[in-house]
């Protein structure tokens, strides 16, 4: 039984994962956002608290989903919509994740890992079996109950869907055939009795009929289960005198055998017993995979849009704005107020956002001075594609972009920039990893790639790598200081529109904006500035010296 | 008394083997055997020693062994072989068995069993197009068998019985502390319930007493009681097993025991066949040995098991030849060539298919092989002496017209002493009309009689080995060149790793 609350048609998603998505969530910081997705943020007057627990959970259903990007404009608005609902709907969303833990939970305590595990004896392993298939059903029945209460308040498909796939595939009249079945096993699960409501203990007796051949050396064979009850009995001394003499009695009744007292004899009835039981509840097992998988989606997949509740709400308390995007065509990429969301949230919304059309550009070449902005702006675009591509808001006053089936990271961290031809065997191999990995519609985010070698080198490098990547359609931003393969692209690109060129924006009095603006790379950076800020003096000491 | 190994008479049995021949390590037939007979257990054991009594025979086992690869007859045995082992494990559940009543429904299985299988196998038969003398022969061995009146009795009274017996049903009640008998049927109503639930849920109702093969306390009592409501059908039981000590028709057992010889062969041979091997029947020649697409079988076993190829290798050898003698580089297949020959006559000897593509094989009276022993802690003389004494059986006059496969002879010798000797050994062979190959590092050997065909062992361009073996002379090869080759230096593999 499919919860598909993540999918309209199925509970994954049948398109790829990232590749070596581990890279992508360091490179764009994207763990700080999954740590958000752990526990709700609330204002109180100016003031940020946090009154829940942490729940780790959440935040690796948010990873786990986001890994997966959706593949059109329909599951995009299929999860737009559910995670709308969910806010709308939140206690109801809580009470599902709550509820389908507790199940779990309590399964799991009944042994759910070691399945099959020789901890506990065949009989033992079979009373915890049909405890849980008790669970399950009995959780099943309580999820549609929550649902049948709670109809009218959801105007998404999701929820509405799963109360009709619950009624359809185990309605009410199935549930009590099923119900019979595990109270005819009661003398099994439940063979030490119980305090009935008077205060009486009673017993629980079986009364199973096996119909049967003699087969091959007369051996008993093709066992036919006729009848399975389960007795109650008030309770009476199994060892008491009205026992024995009932026992006496039947002793010598024609066609009759009395087990009393004979424990070889007992020893083959209780397997005979168990045999049985255990055919029942085999015959029962397929509602305890589905069932099994049910909650085991239902909790991940509740807990996938709480987490996302939750990172709205880091949002609202930070004040940073937020909409849910449109889905445009490849390339088409225009963004207001985008903001670097998980910087932001480190620093309280001041980092600022960058507004720009990029439509129908295929390669952008980001260059300019150092802390100028170029990485976080990066980062900003690659973090909301992300968060785009997973169904969610993003953080930006509009937002429309293509949907890209991959996406790929190639990022030189800065404590990796060090020269060493060891660097550059790791990039040169993550790279070809990534080009082994290019699906039919890519986008390549690089930062400073290439840098771990001599600015000639690197740009030879990069040129080649960029220039064929552009012709096979992969479309590219690109944060370089390597300017000669800047230099170069904008050179032979002059009449390409499919080619734009971005720069940090320096005020007339030097100050920077942290804006990205179009413009042409330039043929110097931060090499001459920096030995201007460190041998400048010399030179004006040098240049003083000499008047 | 009729038999399907030898044609004249059964009892004639093959020629006596003291022990097992020197061919059976030196061609790897213990390796191949090993496999053929692995799901045979001691069934097959010796089956393979020991060659037919003489050309006839070997013809008579072709003939037959052409007919049980045919596709119906080959599951027609296989099915009545897996009757064979059915009964033995009911056989040995008799045995086990302490209740005399479950003994003696044990051997009525048995019976049962024995009584399904030779009739099944009757019917198979009597459809399939058989062409040999053998299996004519088996099928009216059989016929006669089936309309014998002991037989008819046998078969009327088991089939009662077992008919009576699968008529049975009983109902039990258990109830935690008794358990009530009642004689009849269910009416199935639960199981539909179930089902009606969980539409082919595919679970069986595990039947705890067929764990164990004897009966357990319950199971016999509930038999007991089942004993006394149907008195009848137990005392016939029993008088059956009184009237029938024995089952099986006489000659029965024996022949079950030599179609073990060919079923074993052919199951194996098609295993070895789905996995790309080729085997034909060799086909009778007069004077020329002949084979195309030849190879080692003992090495595509092992090869096989570690995913690489094997070479095959074509053979002639005409009317007025008499012995191969290959020469040529270490490591160039001279060995698995020579064995390939030996494992061609031996399984022609047979009556077998042979590992080749196409095969003509001339009657041998007999094989003989003499592999030199590498590890042999016997030095100079000791050694010599020792290849000398093992040389002196095959060389005798008796062994007229056999086939001799020489690996490598007086290796400690003087080349010069060698060569003169390995003339003499030639010659002599040559002289009482043995055929042969003579594997050697001697090249005077090769063109030491014309009788001889000097074939070798070839290298490529690069002087790497190709495996194949071909007419041509023999000749000296560089050392330093296969020095430089074994590291990958010649000039044209060092072109070769920097153009790939």
């Amino acid at each position: 039984m499919n919860v598909n609350l993540l999918y309209s048609d199925r509970e994954w998603g049948n398109t790829k994962a990232y590749f070596d998505w581990n890279s992508i969530c360091k490179d764009l910081g994207l763990e700080k956002l999954f740590k958000a997705a752990e526990r709700e943020c609330v204002l109180r007057g100016t003031k940020i608290d946090y009154p829940g627990e942490k729940d780790t959970y959440l935040g690796a259903a948010v990873k786990k989903v986001m890994r997966i990007p959706l593949r059109n404009e329909e599951e995009v608005r299929y999860r737009q919509e559910m995670i709308k609902d969910c806010i709308k709907k939140k206690a109801v969303v809580t009470e599902l994740y709550e509820m389908s833990g507790r199940i779990l939970e309590e399964w799991e305590k009944l042994g759910r890992k070691n399945n099959g595990m020789g901890v506990r004896d065949s009989k033992g392993r079979l009373i915890t079996d049909i405890r849980i298939l008790k669970l399950l059903v009995k959780g099943v029945s309580d999820v549609r109950a929550l649902l049948e209460d709670n109809l009218s308040g959801f105007s998404s498909e999701g929820f509405t869907a799963l109360y009709e796939r619950i009624i359809k595939e185990f309605p009410e009249d199935y549930n009590l055939n099923i119900d019979d079945i595990i109270n005819d096993l009661t003398f099994f699960s439940d063979a030490t009795g119980k305090k009935e409501e008077r205060g009486n203990y009673v017993l629980y007796y079986p009364r199973v009929k096996i119909d049967c051949g003699l087969s091959d050396g007369l051996k008993l064979s093709d066992l036919k289960l006729e009848h399975i009850e389960t007795i109650v009995k008030p309770y009476s001394n199994p060892r008491g005198v009205i026992a024995k003499l009932q026992s006496t009695i039947t002793s010598l009744t024609p066609g009759i055998i009395s087990l009393y007292d004979d424990q070889s004899m007992m020893g083959d009835a209780a397997e005979l017993e168990y045999q049985t039981v255990s055919y029942v509840y085999s015959v029962c097992t397929p509602l305890v995979s589905s069932f099994g998988q049910f909650f085991d989606q239902l909790h991940f997949q509740t807990a996938f849009y709480l987490g996302v509740i939750n990172i709205r709400s880091h949002l609202q308390c930070h004040h940073i704005d937020y909409c849910f995007p449109e889905v445009g065509e490849k390339n088409d990429l225009k963004y207001d107020d985008l903001k670097e969301v998980v910087m932001n949230l480190e620093q309280g919304g001041e980092v600022v956002g960058n507004s720009g059309n990029l439509n129908g550009k295929q390669l952008v070449v980001i260059t300019g001075a150092n802390q100028g902005g170029k990485s976080t702006f990066l980062r900003s675009i690659g973090i909301a594609q992300m968060m785009f591509q997973c169904g969610l808001f993003v953080a930006a006053k509009s937002y429309r972009s293509g949907l890209y089936s991959s996406v790929f990271a190639h990022f030189t961290r800065r404590e990796d920039s060090a020269m060493n031809s060891g660097r550059l065997d790791e990039e040169l191999r993550r790279m070809d990893q990534i080009v082994s990995n290019l699906g039919d519609d890519a986008l390549l985010l690089l930062n400073e790639s290439f840098a771990t070698t001599t600015e000639k080198e690197g740009s030879a490098i990069a040129y080649d790598i960029v220039r064929a990547l552009k012709e096979e359609g992969v479309s590219i931003f690109t944060v370089t200081h390597l300017l000669s393969f800047a230099q170069r692209i904008y050179e032979e690109s002059k009449d390409d529109e499919k080619v734009s060129f971005l720069s940090a924006e320096h005020l007339e009095d030097g100050r920077r904006t942290y804006r990205m603006i179009p413009h042409e790379p330039e043929m110097t950076s931060f090499g001459l500035e920096l030995y201007d800020q460190v041998l400048g003096e010399l030179k004006e000491e040098r240049e003083n010296g000499d008047t | 008394m009729f038999s399907l190994l030898n044609k004249s008479d059964r009892n004639k049995r093959e020629k006596d083997v003291p022990e097992r021949p020197a061919y059976f390590i030196d061609l790897n037939l213990d390796q191949i055997l090993e496999k053929v007979t692995a799901d045979w257990g001691e069934e097959a054991e010796g089956l393979y020693e020991g060659f037919p009594e003489n050309r006839e025979t070997e013809e008579y086992r072709r003939a037959i062994y052409s007919d049980i690869k045919n596709s119906e007859v080959l599951s027609a045995m296989d099915g009545y072989y897996g009757s064979i082992k059915e009964r033995r494990l009911f056989a040995e559940r008799k045995e086990k068995a302490y209740e005399t009543l479950q003994t003696q429904a044990w051997y009525l299985r048995e019976t049962c069993a024995y009584v399904d299988a030779l009739e099944k196998l009757k019917e198979e038969l009597d459809k399939a197009a058989l062409t040999s003398e053998g299996m004519k022969g088996l099928l009216s061995f059989i016929n006669d068998c089936l309309s014998s009146e002991s037989y008819l009795k046998l078969k009327e009274e088991a089939m009662a019985l077992r008919t009576e017996l699968a008529s049975f049903r009983v109902l039990i009640t258990y109830e935690k502390e008794k358990i009530t008998i009642t004689d009849g049927k269910g009416t199935g109503a639960f199981e539909e319930f179930l089902s009606g639930c969980f539409p082919d849920h595919g679970k069986n109702f595990i039947n705890p007493f067929l764990d164990r093969e004897v009966f357990s306390d319950l199971e016999e009592e509930i038999v007991s009681l089942y004993r006394k409501k149907h008195k009848d059908f137990f005392k016939r039981l029993d008088k059956f097993c009184k009237n029938y000590p024995e089952y099986m028709h006489e000659g029965i057992s024996e022949l079950e025991h030599e179609m073990v010889y060919y079923l074993a062969y052919a199951q194996f041979q098609k295993k070895m066949e789905e996995r790309g091997f080729s085997f034909c029947t060799p086909k009778a020649s007069e004077d020329k040995l002949m084979a195309s697409g030849l190879y080692d079988l003992a090495l595509a076993l092992v090869n096989y098991e570690a995913g690489k190829e094997v070479v095959s290798n074509e053979t002639y050898l005409g009317v007025d030849e008499r012995f191969f003698v290959l020469t040529g580089p270490n490591q160039g297949g001279k060995t698995t060539y020579a064995r390939s020959l030996g494992q061609l006559v031996y399984l022609s000897k047979l009556g077998l298919d042979v590992p080749a593509e196409s095969a003509q094989v001339p009657y041998y009276s007999n094989l003989w092989t003499h592999f030199s022993v590498e590890e042999s802690t016997e030095t100079g003389r000791g050694k010599l002496m020792d290849e000398l004494v093992r040389l002196k059986p095959i060389m005798e006059k008796e062994q007229h017209g056999a086939f001799v496969v020489i690996n490598e002879l007086f290796t400690t010798a003087a080349n010069y002493d060698a060569t003169i000797m390995g003339k003499r050994v030639l010659e002599h062979l040559i002289g009482i009309n043995c055929k042969g190959i003579y594997v050697t590092h001697l090249i005077e050997l090769a063109s030491s009689y014309p009788e001889v065909v000097s074939i070798r062992a070839n290298v490529d361009e690069n002087l790497k080995q190709t495996y194949k073996i071909e007419r041509d002379e023999a000749r000296e090869i560089s050392g330093t060149d296969r020095q430089a080759y074994k590291y990958g230096l010649t000039y044209e593999q060092l072109k070769e790793r920097f153009n790939p």
